[in-house]
């Protein structure tokens, strides 16, 4: 018999925010309440910190791989290929097929290309922050994917984030760090459903207050 | 709470410090044992984080307590990842000024090697289930299609591989 809450089960998705906010309501409101659950969630906490622990080294093997490509001046195509890898949300995680093979884990590549719903330019207009790059919207798996190509981002950031605005509401679709500037790289928001009227933002965070570097246009 | 941190009201900050310090002993604890006497340092850390952040949390994004228990979460790894790079072997002549904190031979950090082995003593589906959620940041929905199994025994097998997980790390680090 188990005496565990309804709420036990959904603690890591409460603590990494993958909830509805009703729901996240709910589990917040009986961790306030039940202190099983408080320790439980303490629990979680720490399996939760040793994941940070292994994807941070897998962000950090991508980083030396991505800075090994640029110093051998690799170029990126202008045009994303179908079938390229697909990372989920966070794009740091992007190093996680080297950390899956380590981990004896073997993760698919996306095989069939995803359905292409829109692209964008995303344009700084300052002369003098004349970052610039594209951004590709498609469908894959039932998700949203936002492939981002982008140049000349601020290199004192600590990393970005893509917002993306819909509907009114503002939805953050991931994080991820640049290369001398630049990146390459795909988000994947799900689930996702219609195709509504859209605008990205990329923000950079650095010691300063985040700011706009790059916004969508149509 | 976050509100009257951004206002600078001081009972945000006290809220703060009673609502999250036994976090941050409980994470020391496993993470560093012996190294509990640094919870004061992770939370000084998580608070200057907490400052410069707040006015970013966005409430329809997640809750205040998520919000703070990300920072408190990477505060505490930060903290952990810095001063395991240091620590005094035991007979070693110390260098300079020993009196910073952490430089403390008798705590046992957990470092990306032992995550390493922790999650190869994982069942394979707990493992793969922890990969892809955490690593991949796959959603249940995509783990559930590919692993061809309910949404819900992936919920499960996060939840008890989270837990496994962490009773494995502090076996080992008790062991050492």
């Amino acid at each position: 018999m188990s005496l565990l809450c309804p709420e036990g089960e959904r603690l890591p998705e409460y603590l990494t925010e993958r909830l509805s906010p009703a729901d996240a309501a709910r589990v917040h409101a009986h961790l306030a309440g039940c202190g099983v659950c408080r320790r439980l969630a303490d629990e979680v906490e720490v399996g939760l910190a040793a994941m940070v622990i292994a994807r941070d080294e897998a962000v950090e093997q991508e980083r030396v791989t991505s800075a090994a490509a640029a110093r051998a001046e690799v170029r990126l195509a202008p045009q994303r290929p179908r079938g390229r890898r697909t990372v989920a949300l966070a794009a740091a995680a992007c190093g996680v097929l080297i950390t899956g093979a380590a981990l004896g884990v073997v993760l698919e590549r996306q095989t069939s290309g995803p359905e292409t719903l829109a692209e964008f330019t995303l344009s700084n207009e300052s002369v003098f922050d004349p970052a610039a790059g594209t951004a590709a919207l498609a469908l894959v798996d039932g998700g949203l994917q936002i492939g981002l190509e982008l140049d000349g981002l601020p290199r004192d950031a600590e990393f970005f984030e893509c917002l993306w605005h819909v509907d009114g509401e503002t939805r953050s679709a991931g994080t991820f760090a640049a290369v001398d500037g630049a990146v390459e790289v795909d988000l994947v928001v799900a689930p996702f459903e219609g195709v509504p009227s859209w605008t990205l933002d990329i923000v950079s965070h650095s010691s300063e207050d985040p700011r706009v570097v790059l916004t969508a246009e149509r | 709470m976050l509100t009257r941190i951004g206002a600078g009201d001081a009972s945000g900050w006290a809220d703060f410090y009673r609502s999250y310090r036994g976090l941050a002993r409980h994470l020391l604890n496993s993470l560093a044992p012996g190294g509990e006497h640094l919870v004061d340092d992770v939370m000084q850390d998580c608070a200057v984080r907490l400052w410069r952040s707040v006015h970013r949390h966005r409430p329809e994004l997640g809750s205040e307590d998520v919000f703070v228990r990300t920072l408190l979460r990477r505060s505490a790894i930060d903290l952990v990842r810095s001063r395991s790079r240091h620590v005094v072997e035991p007979g070693a002549v110390p260098l300079g000024d020993t009196d910073e904190a952490g430089l403390d031979p008798t705590t046992s950090w957990v470092d990306v090697a032992a995550v390493r082995s922790a999650l190869d003593q994982l069942s394979d589906a707990h493992r793969e289930t922890l990969t892809r959620a955490f690593l991949a940041d796959q959603t249940y929905t995509q783990i559930a299609a590919e692993l061809d199994i309910p949404e819900a025994t992936v919920r499960t097998r996060v939840f008890h591989g989270l837990r496994r997980l962490r009773t494995v790390i502090e076996e080992s680090v008790e062991a050492r």
